[in-house]
């Protein structure tokens, strides 16, 4: 049963992020069948998996979605964003369900409750967005009506103006004389014309209704403005819906003409096997939708050709849009992906393993060279055989790195809800884009990027994007926009927030950088703009004058640089007053290997990461001086802080004999600090390994590797040494 | 003006009619119960200008040298003169040909 239950908490999780990410597109542009078809597919194969576990709460949830799917699909009745948010909210209690069943491999408990409230939000009527006709039946009237031009037309739409239209300076004529193009145009009062004297002329009350030669796409282009009050119906398939209205749903007419292809290709071996299950099916399809009388006809019928044209017959005689019918949407399965699922554990355990292989390649260089300094005969051949390993295993470390990365969409499509929802909650209209999703980067630092992403779209939302009227005043777009990019670059992932709000307000920031004690007066008297604006990645800092829920409790950008610089990368922002600003994020593409620079304290080795070290210098001892309990020196007219690592860490502090210093100089967060070693090393790629059991949490420490001759190297975390 | 008031019997829309002119005609119609519209000077008219005429159900005139109020308000002045009041009401406007709306 728990293999089951892991089976289906992975499927239904990609089930679960595909569907969101359609349901989301479904909301911009509710009529894309595609993605309405998709979205439905999800939903039933949620079912389909929930009724395999026994999970008969959750096959309930998703039966109830289902249906209002399939309304839609029907176009009956167009999915508004309404139900697009309950399909949505049914998706986040499925979440939820998986969530609970990772953790006790068994159904949760209370589900049954929770899915009849999903059943009953489900079933119940939808708000009507206007009053007036029921949207199919206005296409009923329209298309029986003009019954001559429905050949012609391409689609045909009912536009509803607003009452208030016309102060939004909208000319709803006008608009329809832009279009071109028709067939058929129907005017009518959305309620009756009230007497002349109690008239309100300002109040729309019309409704058109029409038929034109132009496709759907670009009524809907014309109409962009005024998208929300306009109901599109491409007509080739509003016939169909028309016609399913005399018996057969839209299912049941698909499964008809995929008889009709069955038969198509009937006189291929099991001719007669394939004509009889066709009747079978058709019949038992037609005894489902009621149509007990057209069932009667096929019952018993041989001859594939008879029963092809009965078919034809009951489908409306469409014979020639079968094969067009039959192609536009490709089976899933042809669409999946050739991959293969493998337990992240699997893929991590390779990666520690070739970690292993590098340290015991290192070793056989190390012996390689002991070989070389005693004079032994093999030492040659030795040499050779190491270069050889050497080269493969890059190869292999390449190969096994590319195992573990992920495209970024795994974490940037989680964000166009949670903005969604903000916008609508904060009454600030957003139109939000992802870019270069499909960019890769390890695993490790794409999961690593969600909490600082977070942090930093909601710092856009609340902090950014002005409220609407602030915009308009500012002459900007009422709707604001916030871009989610990501792009490699070089052996970088670069990952981009910018929104067009009004700018990190640097005034502000010197202000509350000193009533906060970030920085004192004098100090940020010296700041540059470049410099202040680095002060909101500080402990501690927070602009926003009212505390919200959506950010500004101070942690945001602190806690996003932090998060950023534990994986090995770092974080910026620019920005330009009323005109928004950009975060930027530069990460490694991989963080399985990190190159260090070897340092000795006396007869003690460590690895410092070489992306900290700017430069090593040596300084006369008088030129260190020191300053309260500590030393510092000064470089190039800078003073930096010097920390002795031999005393940090406790070794022994009788420095004074020798005339020079030994100084790596590190930037952490843009602040210098220098570390006085006693020797340097060399630089070598090392896999990184967190130290784990009784080590793990050793402050200053970041993890551990082997060196060549067995030895540990410890690796520094410079950052808790400096700060 | 666009809209006057000719005499008891018509009330003439003329050039362009903008938006503030419905309200302008609706008190027009309600003054001059039995006056028709000419629109033969009109050339085109705010989509509240011509919700006031279809409200209105009076007699249209003119409209020719405009193809949008032809298609619009001749079809609804043919229905005036051969339907009773009472059907007219729930009667809908509408047209058989093709037609373009003018160019804006």
């Amino acid at each position: 049963m728990s293999e089951f239950i892991d089976q289906f908490i992975l499927e239904s999780r990609e089930l679960v992020e595909t569907a969101t990410r359609d349901l989301l597109a479904l909301e911009q542009d509710p009529t894309d069948p595609q993605k309405l078809d998709s979205v439905f597919r999800a939903f039933h194969t949620l079912k389909g998996g929930a009724a395999i576990v026994d999970f008969s709460a959750m096959a309930r949830a998703m039966h109830a979605a289902e249906d209002v799917l399939a309304v839609a699909r029907s176009r009956s009745r167009p999915l508004t964003p309404t139900r697009v948010g309950e399909c949505l909210e049914c998706l986040d209690q499925v979440v939820q369900w998986l969530d609970t069943m990772q953790v006790s491999k068994a159904l949760p408990d209370g589900a049954e409750a929770v899915a009849d409230a999903i059943e009953a939000r489900m079933a119940a009527e939808p708000e009507s967005p206007k009053s007036g006709p029921a949207p199919d039946d206005w296409l009923h009237d329209l298309l029986e009506k003009h019954a001559a031009a429905r050949l012609e037309a391409g689609c045909a739409f009912r536009y509803a103006p607003d009452r208030d239209c016309f102060f939004r300076g909208e000319d709803p004529v006008v608009l329809l004389g832009t279009l071109g193009d028709f067939l058929a145009i129907e005017v009518e009062p959305a309620s009756p014309w009230p007497a002349l004297d109690a008239l309100d002329p300002f109040a729309c009350n019309l409704v058109f209704t029409a038929l034109t030669k132009k496709a759907a796409t670009d009524v809907a282009a014309a109409f962009a403005s005024v998208r929300r009050q306009v109901e599109i119906v491409p007509v080739g398939e509003a016939a169909e819906a028309d016609a399913a209205s005399s018996g057969l749903t839209p299912s049941a007419r698909e499964v008809l003409r995929a008889q009709i292809r069955l038969l198509a290709v009937a006189d291929a071996p099991g001719a007669r096997g394939r004509v009889a299950s066709a009747a079978r099916t058709a019949t038992n399809v037609l005894h489902h939708v009621g149509l007990p009388e057209h069932a009667a006809r096929l019952e018993g019928e041989t001859d594939p050709a008879r029963l092809t044209a009965a078919l034809e017959h009951m489908l409306g005689g469409e014979p020639a849009r079968n094969a067009g019918k039959a192609a536009p949407v490709p089976a899933s399965r042809d669409l999946a992906p050739r991959t293969l699922r493998v337990d992240t554990e699997r893929v991590d355990r390779l990666v520690d393993l070739t970690g292993e292989l590098i340290i015991a390649k290192n070793a056989i260089g190390h012996t390689t060279k002991l070989a070389q300094d005693s004079g032994s005969p093999f030492a040659a051949a030795l040499k050779n055989q190491h270069t050889q390993l050497d080269n493969l295993i890059v190869e292999l470390q390449k190969s096994v790195l590319r195992l573990r990365v992920l495209p970024l969409r795994h974490v940037f499509q989680r964000f166009p809800r949670l903005i969604r929802e903000m916008s609508v909650k904060m009454g600030r209209p957003v139109n939000f884009a992802t870019e270069g999703d499909d960019t890769e980067a390890d695993k490790v630092i794409v999961e690593a990027l969600y909490e600082p992403l977070l942090h930093v779209l909601r710092n856009a939302m609340d902090h950014g994007v002005e409220p609407t009227e602030q915009r308009t005043a500012l002459g900007k777009a009422a709707t604001a926009t916030i871009s989610l990019r990501g792009s490699r670059q070089g052996e970088n992932v670069v990952v981009e927030v910018e929104d067009d709000g009004r700018g990190v307000d640097l005034v502000k920031v010197r202000e509350k950088a000193v009533e906060r004690g970030v920085a004192s007066a004098d100090a940020l008297a010296s700041y540059s703009d470049t410099e202040a604006i680095e002060l909101i990645f500080s402990p501690g800092f927070s602009t926003a004058s009212d505390i919200s829920d959506i950010s500004g409790r101070g942690v945001g950008m602190d806690a996003a640089r932090t998060a950023i610089e534990a994986v090995g990368g770092r974080i910026s922002i620019e920005s330009r007053k009323n005109h928004g600003s950009v975060v930027r994020f530069v990460l490694p593409f991989s963080v399985m290997m990190t190159r260090v620079m070897t340092v000795a304290v006396g007869d003690q080795m460590f690895g410092i990461p070489l992306e900290a070290v700017v430069e090593t210098v040596r300084a006369a001892r008088e030129t260190i001086f020191p300053i309260g309990g500590s030393h510092a020196f000064v470089l190039r007219n800078r003073t930096v802080p010097v920390i002795d690592l031999a005393e940090t860490l406790d070794y022994r502090a009788d420095r004074r004999a020798s005339a020079t210093a030994t100084l790596l100089i590190i930037s952490i967060a843009g602040q210098f600090g220098a570390i006085e070693v006693d020797r340097l090393g060399e630089r070598m790629d090392v896999m990184l390994k967190p130290m784990d059991g009784i080590l793990s949490g050793t402050p200053g420490l970041a993890g551990a590797t082997l060196l060549g001759d067995g030895k540990v190297l410890l690796i520094l975390d410079v950052q808790e040494l400096l700060l | 003006m666009t809209v006057r008031r000719i005499d008891e019997f018509t009330i003439a829309l003329e050039g362009v009619c903008p938006v503030a002119d419905a309200e302008a005609l609706r008190q027009h119609l309600v003054s001059a119960k039995s006056a028709k519209i000419d629109l033969g000077a009109c050339e085109r008219a705010h989509t509240a200008v011509v919700q006031v005429i279809l409200a209105s159900e009076r007699e249209v005139d003119g409209g020719a040298g405009s193809l949008f109020f032809e298609k619009f308000l001749e079809l609804r002045a043919s229905y005036s003169e051969t339907r009773p009041q009472a059907a007219r009401q729930q009667e809908k406007l509408r047209m058989r040909e093709p037609f373009a709306l003018p160019e804006v």
